[in-house]
């Protein structure tokens, strides 16, 4: 990697990228294999962390993530601050979307449909796929349509996941990840100790094990410790952008700018670059709610599964009654560590502990203000009765997805205080009058600004949006150097 | 089967750490986290052979390993212990499901970090070997 001090980043560049995560980076990942001469610069405003560091000092960076911003919402959001973003942090679970949940507003008259179809990122989500070195089965084609296989086979089943599948017509399907079964150079396989954000094996993809052609790309200048605060904008272009390195601040030119910071700095950058057009800029944020069911199971042993979690149930995954209540996906956790033996001596692995991920709707009042400090101020009024209902919904039915299955009893319930997948604040859309970018994720108005990741989702459907979000940014380069060149 | 939630049980963490509030006289203050946390082990492993200095072991390197929002909301419960006794939170907040959580994993990491699962009988010492966080799960089918 070709590390530059501040001083030596004003350029011009021909790509200026604020971020490092998945939308950043899978985003050059094509744009480079598409222009390999473009001379690019990212700004990161963490550290160049890497996987020892983090696994001698216990945690994914050195700057607190919830120091970065206000939170008036009364609930925590989660990401991490340095190099590779959040590909840091994540638990390497790689669903793609539902169709359905492209479709939300038409199919079921709530939320927002997106302005291009599961379809269209059918061959995006394959090379998504690849590059992850996604681990799974190649039976889930009939609920994600195109899904051919992956390029590691899956992970062990646990006995439960056993005695579950074999049910005619089960929904208990393997989920798919982005954590080795198979070692590969340099990296090991998944050892299942289920402490994902800090993989100690290398199994799990991260851009600094992933995409170390991307970031170590002789086109590609990095400039770590770069907290940009606006972009600079002249005659309806992004011209660059300004940042503060040490105290200092700095400015550097580019023709193009990807704006990939996150769900709340994306719009906070916006909104102080006085880029404003579009609709909902900051509003329509939020995340699923995550729901911790533990399963008391009698004279069955849980844990034994290959990886922190091994296969999700997707019967709610798009229910009839989804115009008034959240989607969900049925986790099954194998994440002894974390979650625990069951509290019965001579009974301790007689437990199973399911995630529940439930949508929400995302609304238009919750997201990022900027009321002129120095951080954006997050505002979010709690999860709505949507998801509530869909969360309700899901535990009346577990004695259904839970058929087959030797159960003592259902513990108490939980909400767990945040996943750490930030959604919303840049959504995309049809025109400005919709969204804030367009399918191709490029600015209504300013049309060199590309606002990749997570930020531009319309709906959240009930599935980890990694994936997703590294598809689109594969989509978007794509069809932007198609249109340079 | 059935399973209860609520709003309430969204308020993470309040729940339990207000319910302890009681705990509040100041005696209570001497209570410290690695006391609780060996005198928690030895409450839910109390028919089990467990080394001498074992339970005590494991709180040090527990407590050393702790975030601060674990030593947080430990320190309440520590303090509750020491004027009820930790049978005594574990009645009171047994079925709160966030000190469940606490303890299960609590629980769990000793367990792991200990000869527990390794025994050749059941009436061997249980002997403290190490607080691992990576590569822990010895149940798991990884092929």
């Amino acid at each position: 990697m070709k590390f530059v001090g501040a001083q030596d980043t004003a350029g011009p560049w021909d790509v200026v990228v604020v971020g490092s995560g998945f939308g950043s980076l899978f985003f050059l990942k094509r744009f480079l294999a598409l222009r390999p001469r473009a001379r690019v610069l990212v700004l990161e405003r963490g550290r160049h962390n890497d996987a020892a560091w983090q696994l001698a000092n216990n945690a994914n960076a050195d700057i607190a993530h919830d120091a970065t911003f206000v939170n008036e919402s009364g609930k925590e959001w989660i990401f991490t601050v340095g190099l590779g973003g959040s590909t840091n942090c994540w638990w390497a679970l790689a669903p793609r979307l539902h169709p359905s949940d492209f479709t939300l507003k038409s199919r079921h008259g709530v939320g927002a449909d997106w302005p291009l179809s599961y379809d269209d990122l059918v061959p995006y989500y394959e090379d998504a796929e690849r590059i992850m070195l996604v681990a799974g089965p190649d039976d889930l084609g009939g609920v994600f349509p195109g899904t051919r296989g992956y390029p590691q086979p899956p992970h062990a089943l646990s006995t439960v996941d056993e005695i579950l599948r074999r049910r005619p017509g089960h929904m208990h399907h393997r989920i798919p990840c982005a954590r080795l079964t198979r070692a590969v150079e340099g990296r090991g396989r998944c050892c299942a100790s289920a402490v994902c954000n800090l993989c100690p094996t290398g199994a799990k993809f991260t851009a600094l094990n992933g995409l170390a052609d991307v970031l170590g790309h002789p086109g590609v200048s990095i400039c770590t410790e770069a907290e940009v605060r606006t972009l600079e904008v002249a005659g309806g272009r992004v011209t660059g952008a300004a940042f503060v390195h040490a105290g200092r601040d700095h400015r550097v030119r580019g023709d193009l700018v990807v704006l990939g910071a996150n769900a709340i700095f994306n719009p906070w950058i916006l909104m102080r670059s006085g880029v404003t057009g579009g609709h909902g800029l900051g509003g329509y944020f939020g995340e699923k709610m995550y729901v911790h069911v533990p399963v008391l199971l009698d004279g069955v042993d849980g844990f034994d599964g290959g990886t922190a979690s091994t296969c999700f149930n997707l019967a709610r995954l798009d229910t009839p009654q989804r115009g008034t209540m959240g989607s969900v996906v049925y986790y099954f956790d194998n994440m002894v560590a974390s979650h625990g033996l069951r509290m019965t001596p001579g009974r301790w692995r007689q437990i199973q502990h399911i995630s529940l991920y439930v949508e929400d709707v995302l609304r238009l009042e919750d997201g990022v203000v900027d009321d002129g400090g120095p951080m954006p101020t997050v505002r979010h009024a709690g999860f709505s009765d949507y998801a509530m209902r869909g969360m309700r919904a899901a535990i009346d039915a577990l004695p259904d997805v839970l058929a087959g299955l030797p159960v003592e009893s259902v513990g108490e319930s939980f909400i767990r205080p945040a996943m750490g997948h930030l959604q919303g604040t840049t959504r995309m859309g049809v025109s400005a009058a919709d969204s804030v970018v367009d399918a191709d994720l490029l600015h209504h108005t300013h049309r060199n600004l590309v606002v990749v990741g997570t930020s531009v989702f319309p709906t959240m459907g009930s599935v980890n949006p990694s994936l997703t979000a590294a598809a689109l940014s594969l989509r978007a380069a794509e069809r932007l150097a198609g249109r340079l060149t | 089967m059935s399973a209860r939630i609520s709003r309430r049980a969204a308020m993470l963490g309040a729940g339990a750490a207000a319910a302890v509030g009681v705990a509040g006289a100041g005696w209570a203050f001497a209570g410290t986290l690695e006391r609780y946390v060996a005198a928690l082990l030895r409450h839910v492993l109390r028919d089990e052979p467990l080394a001498p200095g074992a339970v005590e072991a494991f709180a040090a390197a527990y407590v050393a390993a702790a975030t601060a929002d674990t030593r947080s909301k430990g320190a309440w419960l520590a303090r509750a212990a020491q004027l009820i006794g930790p049978g005594g939170v574990d009645r009171l907040l047994g079925g709160h499901p966030v000190y469940a959580g606490f303890k299960a994993a609590m629980v769990t990491r000793f367990l792991l970090g200990s000869t527990y699962f390794q025994r050749a009988a059941n009436d061997e010492p249980v002997e403290f070997v190490a607080y691992a966080i990576t590569c822990s799960n010895p149940f798991a089918r990884l092929s």
